[in-house]
């Protein structure tokens, strides 16, 4: 059928939206090209990708791996169950095929031997019937023919079609099998194919504009013309919106915008006329396409052809426009099964024609995709096929009924007493002046009686008379009697000689044409009948009504000789008038030739007249009138001569034997075939496993390469490393080494293979051999330190398991590092570290860590004593700041806040709290560590709570010093009051107050000067400010240990120094040698009483006089102390005692 | 107007010298008192309608005088102040009115003081 489905091409603008699915098939040398295809891929393409590569079941695909290198989009293999993705390359996997349904990936399994699979065909028709127009193919390298049945399933359901260039492929079978269909619709370098694709579905999702599909309406008729002139097949009388879409469609493919464009193309471009060509014969058809129509078939048609078959007769079937040949094999089985339900032999011929041989050989082969199969009822399927997993075949008994043969319904001479004419869906593309000529021509077909079968859309218009409905809902027809007018005006016919002279000459003047008409009437209507016949009497042309001289062949198997055709007694004429005509380049005639048909005989005259050109015209002349047959001229004829009878049956004899022998020749022809067939499915198996060979050698050349690389690297790597490492097998023997090895263990090249036991070793001991012994049995890798025999050099010897691919411990490792330096850096590191640590730990210095965003500290023992924090509270801040009275936390947070901003080091000095309630003062010394994520203090602190208590008693010290000297200063001033009172003359009030200053001065002298003490010692007191009246040891001093409140050093000492004055003056110091003085104290119960005793005769009474400043000084004194004072005065003695009361005194 | 004036001072000698300063001034002291204690019995016993002004000592033997202090400043007895310490920063906040005069005081600055005291009430 010649169809262009409606349907499918609306379903593909919705399609559009989706993402396009590229399937790639590709077998041997796949894998360059798929290189070649996939690198230049620029994301996003937007396009899905499916490889189907002839793959080695038995072999695992490094397929993917090796194309993810190359290309930018993601490779993936396929487990089933993905959905496709744009921009994703899905490759199918070894030992599986693959199918696509509703966009999502499914494994399937192959049913078929290794050879007779067709995965990429398989794939293909997935495909296309789930992605429809969305769906792309491109056909790549490799041999044999996989693909090529999948493309025109791509191609029938409006995908596109690519295929790499043969020339340019490494294995040509695959792409030149696809061009070959012409159903390609670009066919480029491998590069260059997805850049196309790309371009085509832009295209596509554009869509053309109204006013190019104008212009390319424009053009239908110069594009049929061409076609005519190209082909052969005239698709003028085709319906235009079917042409114009499918050139629209070629358009698109070429990638041309105007009408103008393409026809410019196709006049030059052959090929192009080919591919639209194809493109117009897109073929959809399938078993009882509208079954309910068959169904009326069956019992309206069939059934009664079969009751009413004459026993010695065939039924005859004509199918044309055939197809792929379901349509026939529909017909087949249901003839099939009617006789063998009515018990009738099978005599049924069928014919089905088409002129697409592609189809035929399809139709022929009779194998079909598995899926057809749902649309047979479920007995005619087990009955009349034979599955084969994937696909299915027709019974031979039904193939057996078809004879598939090439014709045009248009152009050839049909078929004649037909009982059955099925012609489905093919008049629906013909256009009213087309259909007018056709349904004539079916009429002359079908014998009076038999049936039309028409599609559901077809009607046999206004023919009516012709024929007669049956089932009009079923298109069902039977043919109205009358006599068949045979048409040898074809409606195609008789173009062959003008269009060469066209070609020849340009264009022909009108008048002409209507000159050769006038002339073809004519010889039609007033001449007598005539017939052009070659040299051989094959019959060129023919004029008039012949058919009462000859017998008109029912088909064109016949032959057209014109001696074999004519009737008896015309047949035994024409030969020899021929010959005689043509021997003798002169007319001939054949006078009182007697033309017996059925009904009768016919007296002619036969003239032959050669045309010159070898070609002879035979002219027949009815000599009298038509003698109807009767009894007597049966008789005439029996008596006629005996010689042509003989020759007659020997004739018959001969053909027999001929039939035979043809028959006999066609059998040994058959066996040839199937012999041959199966040769060439051996071939293809081997075919198919050379190219999965050359596929895994392909691949193994891209591993030997990677191998190669890597194998080097680790050459280099061998001979580069520092690290001494030597390989060992299950054996210990020595696999490999690297260089630095060789200054362990002496190995040479030749060494590999030795045992390393007999292999000399620089190190001391023999453990790295028992190591690796119990490595390579299983143990678990062992770490160990290893000297050399002198000691001098150490490393760190690691034994590790030696691991094969597959996971197996086979032998041993040693992986030797030379640590000398670094032990000997460990060393110092220790050594550096200790005295550190004695540093830190000898000035108390703790170290902290803190880290701000978390508030985590980290602190080592010292600190954690010094800030009295628990274990438990080592870990944050939080606890030792609530050691931290709230004043100096403000300090630590304002000190940690301008740290972390970097705006210096963090140094803080604060108290803490510790547990048995002392306080403790502390300094943190810190600083951000330099490029820390999350940021971290680390410091120092330090506890300074002597320092501190030292600052802060030196502060008291210095208040009390100043307040002291001020107090000082006032005494000082007052006792310049108090003695300016007594004094008048200057220099005795000068002295008195400089000795008393003096006085005062020694006495202070004791005070301590750091004030620790508030004690001052009586005796020392007493010494002190006597001294510089004893120089002489005159006077005693005797008393017990006291110690007096500081407060009572200055008025003590004023009072001595008075009392000392006076003595000094007027007393027992007044001569240089007495000894009369003595003083002495004692602890009683009122209080210490300190006694001053003066014996010395120079003492007198005193007179009683008003009291000198010295005495007033005295009063006060005692009175500040809070004493009391005796005094007696007698001659020769001056006795005084003072009674201080016990607060003087400090209790030690 | 009275012109008896508190003194409050523990060192003796420095208590005479201030007696005389304020008697050559022309008042008559009360005192020298050389403890709080004895300061507050002297101040209970004359009341301080009594006192003209007050001449006070900061630390004395049994404490700071700030008890008699409180009540005297309380009572609107003028006060001068008569002390040793270098910070008087305290004084100043505690008795804004007060006068300081730090020890040791020229006479003339106590009898100025002192005079101060009466005619600015």
């Amino acid at each position: 059928m010649h169809n262009v489905v409606q349907a499918q091409e609306s379903a593909a603008a919705p399609a559009t939206a989706a993402v396009p699915v590229v399937g790639i098939g590709a077998s041997a040398g796949g894998l360059e090209a798929l290189r070649e295809m996939l690198a230049p891929a620029r994301l996003p393409t937007g396009l899905a990708f499916v490889v189907v590569q002839h793959l080695d079941p038995n072999h695992e695909s490094m397929l993917a791996e090796l194309l993810d290198r190359t290309t930018g989009l993601r490779v993936l293999q396929c487990a089933g169950g993905e959905r496709i993705a744009a921009d994703t390359v899905h490759i199918i996997p070894p030992g599986h095929g693959l199918a696509i349904r509703e966009g999502r990936l499914e494994l399937t399994d192959f049913q078929q031997p290794r050879g007779l699979r067709r995965p990429i065909d398989d794939f293909f028709q997935s495909l296309a019937v789930d992605q429809q127009a969305n769906a792309a193919c491109v056909i790549l390298s490799g041999t044999g023919a996989d693909g090529t049945t999948g493309l025109r399933a791509i191609k029938e359901n409006g995908g596109v079609c690519l295929v790499q260039q043969p020339e340019s492929a490494r294995y040509d079978g695959m792409p030149l099998s696809a061009v070959g269909t012409g159903l390609v619709d670009f066919v480029k370098p491998a590069g260059e194919i997805l850049e196309c694709i790309r371009t085509f579905f832009d295209r596509r999702q554009r869509g053309p504009g109204v006013v190019e599909a104008d212009i390319v309406a424009d053009h239908v008729d110069d594009l049929c013309h061409v076609l005519r002139n190209a082909i052969g097949h005239d698709f003028s009388g085709y319906k235009r919106s079917t042409l114009v879409r499918r050139v629209e469609r070629r358009m698109h493919v070429l990638g041309l915008d105007t009408g103008r464009a393409y026809l410019a193309r196709i006049r030059t471009d052959p090929r192009e006329c080919e591919a639209l060509f194809r493109d117009l014969l897109i073929n959809v058809t399938r078993f009882f396409r509208d079954a309910e129509a068959f169904e009326v078939l069956r019992t309206r048609a069939i059934e009664p052809l079969m009751r009413q078959r004459t026993a010695d007769e065939d039924i005859r079937v004509w199918i044309p426009a055939c197809s792929s040949g379901e349509e026939a094999y529909t017909i087949a089985m249901l003839f099939a099964e009617a006789a063998r339900l009515s018990g009738q032999p099978l005599a049924v011929q069928i014919f089905a024609t088409d002129i697409d041989e592609q189809m035929l050989a399809i139709a022929r082969e009779g194998t079909y995709p598995a899926s057809a199969l749902a649309d047979l009822p479920a007995e005619l399927r087990d009955r009349y096929t034979i599955l084969h997993a994937e696909r299915f075949t027709m019974s031979s008994a039904i193939r057996d009924m078809i004879r598939f043969s090439s014709h045009s319904l248009v152009k050839d001479p049909p078929f004649s007493r037909i009982d059955l004419l099925s012609c489905r869906n093919l008049l629906i593309y013909f256009d009213d002046r087309l259909q007018q000529s056709v349904v004539p021509l079916l009429h002359y077909s079908v014998r009076p009686g038999g049936y039309l079968f028409l599609g559901p859309s077809e009607s046999v218009s206004r023919f009516e008379h012709l024929f007669r409905p049956i089932d009009q809902q079923a298109r069902l027809f039977e043919r109205s009697p009358g006599a068949p007018s045979y048409p040898i005006d074809l409606p195609g016919g008789g173009r062959e000689r003008p269009l060469r002279r066209e070609r020849d000459g340009g264009v022909e003047p009108p008048t002409l044409v209507n000159e050769r008409l006038a002339v073809r009437r004519l010889v039609e209507r007033y001449a007598p009948p005539s017939l052009v016949v070659d040299q051989d009497g094959a019959i060129i042309s023919a004029y008039g009504k012949l058919g009462r001289y000859f017998e008109f062949p029912v088909t064109r198997t016949g032959g057209s000789s014109a001696v074999n055709l004519a009737r008896a007694g015309l047949r035994t004429v024409i030969g020899p008038l021929l010959r005689q005509a043509r021997d003798e380049r002169r007319r001939v005639i054949a006078r009182d030739v007697k033309i017996e048909t059925d009904y009768g005989v016919q007296p002619v005259e036969v003239i032959c007249d050669p045309l010159g050109d070898g070609t002879l015209l035979c002219v027949f002349r009815d000599t009298g009138p038509f003698r109807p047959d009767d009894g007597g001229e049966l008789h005439d004829l029996e008596s006629g001569d005996d010689h042509f009878e003989a020759l007659e049956d020997e004739l018959r004899l001969t053909r027999h034997r001929l039939r035979s022998a043809i028959e006999e020749l066609e059998t040994a022809n058959e066996e040839l075939k199937s012999s041959n067939e199966e040769m060439m499915s051996m071939n293809e198996e081997l075919q198919s496993t050379n190219e999965e060979l050359s596929t895994v050698n392909d691949e193994l050349k891209s591993k030997v390469d990677q191998l190669t690389v890597a194998n080097s690297d680790l050459r280099n790597f061998y001979e580069s490393t520092d690290l001494a490492v030597v390989v060992l097998d299950a054996d210990q023997r020595v696999r490999s080494f690297t260089e630095a090895a060789t200054s362990v263990f002496p190995l040479k090249p030749a060494d590999r293979g030795r045992p390393l036991a007999d292999v000399a070793s620089r190190l001391s001991g023999s453990s790295h051999l028992d190591d690796a012994r119990a490595v390579a049995g299983g143990a678990l890798p062992i770490q160990r330190r290893v000297t050399t025999l002198d000691g001098g050099r150490v490393f760190s010897m690691r034994v590790l398991p030696y691991h094969t691919q597959s996971g197996e411990t086979d032998g041993a490792t040693l992986v030797l590092t030379e640590i000398t330096d670094a032990l000997a850096l460990e060393r110092q590191l220790a050594a550096e570290r200790e005295r550190l640590d004695l540093a830190i730990r000898a000035a108390g210095i703790g170290v902290w860590e803190y880290c701000p965003d978390s508030g985590t500290t980290v602190l080592d023992p010292t600190e954690r004593d010094l800030l009295g924090a628990g274990d438990a509270e080592m870990a944050h801040i939080d606890p030792v700041l609530s050691r931290v009275p709230p004043e100096d936390r403000a300090v630590i947070g304002a000190a940690l806040d301008r740290t972390i901003r970097g705006e210096g080091d963090f140094e803080a000095t604060f108290r803490i709290r510790r547990d048995d309630g002392a306080i403790r003062w502390v300094k943190g010394i810190g600083r951000l560590v330099a490029n820390s994520e999350p940021s971290r203090l680390v410091g120092v602190s330090i506890d300074v709570t002597p320092e501190h208590l030292l600052a802060e008693t030196r502060d008291l010290m210095l208040r009390e010093m100043n307040h002291r000297v001020k107090n000082l200063f006032a005494v000082i001033a007052g006792m310049i009051t108090i003695a300016a009172r007594s004094h008048v003359a200057v220099p005795g009030f000068a002295e008195d107050i400089r000795n008393r200053i003096a006085a005062l001065g020694r006495a202070h002298s004791l005070a301590s000067p750091a004030g620790a003490s508030q004690a001052i010692n009586l005796r020392d007191l007493v010494a002190a400010t006597l001294a510089p009246y004893d120089d002489q040891g005159r006077i005693g001093i005797e008393g017990p240990a006291l110690t007096l409140d500081r407060e009572c050093l200055s008025p003590i000492a004023l009072i001595l120094h008075e009392w000392a004055t006076n003595s000094i003056k007027y007393g027992a110091l007044s001569s240089p040698d007495a000894h009369g003085l003595t003083i002495g104290w004692r602890c009683e119960e009122g209080g210490v009483r300190v006694i001053w005793n003066e014996e010395c005769e120079r003492i007198e009474a005193p007179a009683a006089a008003k009291p000198g400043f010295g005495s007033i000084l005295v009063d006060t004194s005692v009175r500040q102390l809070r004493g009391t004072l005796t005094r007696s005065v007698e001659a020769g003695r001056f006795h005084m005692e003072i009674l201080l009361p016990h607060s003087v005194l400090i209790d030690e | 107007m009275s012109d008896v004036v508190l003194l409050v001072e523990d060192e003796l000698f420095i208590a005479m010298d201030l007696q005389m300063t304020i008697e050559d001034a022309g008042f008559s002291v009360e005192g020298p008192c050389t403890s709080v204690s004895e300061a507050q019995d002297r101040i209970d016993r004359l009341g301080s309608a009594a006192l003209a002004a007050a001449l006070l000592d900061v630390r004395l033997s049994d404490g700071i005088v700030f008890p008699a202090a409180d009540r005297l400043y309380a009572d609107g007895v003028p006060l001068i102040f008569h002390s040793g310490h270098a910070d008087d920063g305290e004084l100043r906040r505690r008795y804004p009115k007060a006068q300081i005069c730090p020890k040791p005081s020229a006479p003339a600055d106590l009898t100025a003081a002192l005079h101060h005291c009466v005619q600015g009430g």
